[in-house]
């Protein structure tokens, strides 16, 4: 049998056989080759409660070029894709050594949740998000990890529903830099990293024809209205969630 | 034993040529040839500085620099080479030939040379390192096996050094007494699946000797920035990933992990007398016999040995 077949098998065993880490390596076809991991979001951030799923491909050279993952679960982290779950995250790339195993770095990646580098960002406007309003970002990413993670919203903190506090939770920090948006010439910084101005007019358009509150944004973002993932919500759904 | 003239066919490709389009052009519009360096070698020496070089001569540089990582076509591990091949690498530089003659004249005859990876150190050594074994039976393994011992207690997972340790034991097995010893040796050598697990296993080897013994902490600087390092930091970034070129302190570690002592002749136009420097690590080691011997030239590392 290859080394690397071998190697590859006693990796997964190994997994399966240490129950404190809570890490599961588990075969999607029927090739050790490509596999899916997963682990429980880390206690005492935005992601505790949910459960990521990682997509891993071994690739040919392994273990002397690094193992492929990114995230299938989608996750809301400056270092994570929004769109397509690919990580930044050195091991994976230049700082790859064959003494990292599945299980170890599968546990790099759940540290990465505990301790985002907004300024090697993977997701430059999710890293946006998290440098200009930190509180926001997280509401964001609990909000995302009860969403697509399963996380319940009684292990975590509830996300804010109640959109005069979400307003406060952004005006906050921001010390009102993003006003109401009032058309599409007028327009925010902070706002603009998330949603193009067209889209924010558009939006706008199909409510009322008034101008987007803050907390309106912000469900904008939880949704992930922007860019191509438009497509995939629907406008009923954009309204329906807006005048809630 | 393999002969030389098995290889004649298998010639590497010749590589790419960098565009001159760039390169300054004089009056005339003409593009200015590259002067060759006058080393006839690619590295820069120490006494120059990069911003000194001329437009042409970066180009010399960058050009020698890519077919030397194009050399995918020549082996992991060559056949053995007369010593005196190398003149004709050094043809216009005085100080290498005669360096070159001192090497013949002492006996050093045989060069095997290790493809220029970044993994030349590991491979060469590890080569040598077996070749010895194969061929002086008073050799025991048990130093061998004791290294399993020293990579559990540096932390590694054993999934990680078991197979290469199986790998390395087979061919430790080998001996010179059985038909075509050396011939399986060379060509495990010359086969990435092994040879890189090989390699691999004498890094992780050099890592947990640092990792273990306190006195390297102090000699380990990031070759970068120059500044000093952890030992973690720099066994994880530039001991244990493949194609990390070896330094002093990684060879010092080796010869202290396997306990051999390892000579290493350094052949670099250094000493205009021809005199060849070499350096000795773990003299004292407990492996009795001849020294290993390594034959340095900046930034490149091959095997040496004495004709029989």
């Amino acid at each position: 049998m290859d080394a690397r077949l071998r190697r590859v098998n006693k990796e997964i065993a190994d997994c399966k056989n240490d129950k404190s880490s809570n890490i599961s390596i588990d075969l999607i076809d029927n090739s050790a080759f490509h596999l899916r991991g997963s682990f429980p979001g880390p206690k005492d951030t935005p992601y505790e409660g949910g459960t990521f799923e990682v997509d891993i491909v071994i690739p040919e050279s392994y273990p002397f070029q690094p193992v492929k993952m990114k995230f299938v679960t989608k996750v809301y982290h400056p270092n994570v894709s929004s769109a397509s779950g690919a990580i930044c995250l050195d091991i994976l790339k230049d700082a790859w050594s064959p003494v990292l195993t599945l299980k170890s770095t599968l546990i790099s990646l759940q540290s990465l949740l505990c301790s985002p580098e907004p300024n090697d960002p993977q997701d430059a406007e999710v890293a946006k998000h998290y440098t200009t309003s930190k509180r926001s970002f997280e509401e964001t990413a609990r909000y995302w990890t009860q969403v697509y993670a399963g996380g319940s919203a009684s292990r975590g903190k509830a996300p804010a529903k109640d959109p005069q506090r979400d307003e406060v939770a952004i005006a906050g920090p921001r010390k009102g830099t993003c006003g109401p948006i009032r058309g599409p010439r007028v327009r925010t910084i902070e706002s603009r990293a998330y949603l193009t101005d067209s889209m924010i007019f558009h939006v706008h358009l199909l409510i009322s024809s008034r101008p987007l509150s803050h907390g309106q944004i912000d469900v904008l973002r939880r949704l992930n209205y922007r860019g191509a993932n438009v497509a995939n919500i629907s406008e009923d759904k954009v309204v329906e969630e807006l005048l809630k | 034993m393999p002969t030389s003239d098995r290889f004649e066919g298998a010639k590497p490709p010749s590589p790419p040529r960098l565009k001159s389009t760039d390169l300054p052009k004089d009056m005339d519009g003409q593009a200015v040839e590259p002067e060759p360096f006058l080393s006839g070698h690619p590295i820069l020496p120490e006494d120059m500085d990069i911003a000194d070089l001329t437009q042409a001569q970066l180009y010399e540089m960058n050009q020698r620099l890519l077919e030397e990582s194009m050399e995918s076509e020549r082996p992991l591990i060559s056949p053995p080479e007369a010593t005196s091949v190398l003149r004709n690498e050094y043809s216009n530089s005085p100080d290498f030939l005669a360096q070159i003659e001192t090497l013949i004249n002492r006996g050093y005859n045989i060069i095997i040379r290790a493809k220029g990876d970044g993994d030349c150190f590991y491979r060469a050594l590890a080569f040598a390192y077996l070749d010895r074994l194969m061929r002086f039976t008073g050799h025991s393994n048990d130093r061998l096996a004791a290294t399993t011992d020293m990579l559990a207690k540096a932390g590694f997972d054993e999934c990680v050094y078991d197979q290469p340790y199986e790998m390395l034991q087979s061919l430790a097995q080998l001996r010179a007494s059985r038909t075509n010893a050396r011939e399986e040796l060379w060509q495990s050598f010359t086969d990435p699946a092994t040879s890189n697990y090989i390699v691999m296993y004498m890094r992780l080897l050099t890592s947990a000797q640092m990792r273990i013994d306190v006195q390297f902490a102090d000699f380990l600087f990031d070759p970068e920035s120059q500044m000093q390092t952890s030992v973690d930091d720099f066994c994880r970034r530039f001991v244990e990933p493949l194609g990390k070129e070896a330094d002093h302190v990684q060879v010092a570690a080796l010869a202290q992990a396997l306990d051999v002592h390892v000579k290493v002749a350094y052949l670099d136009g250094h000493a205009a007398d021809g005199q060849v420097n070499f350096v000795d690590f773990s003299e004292n080691a407990s492996h009795g016999g001849d020294p290993l011997l390594l034959l340095y030239r900046p930034g490149h590392y091959d095997i040496l040995q004495k004709s029989a």
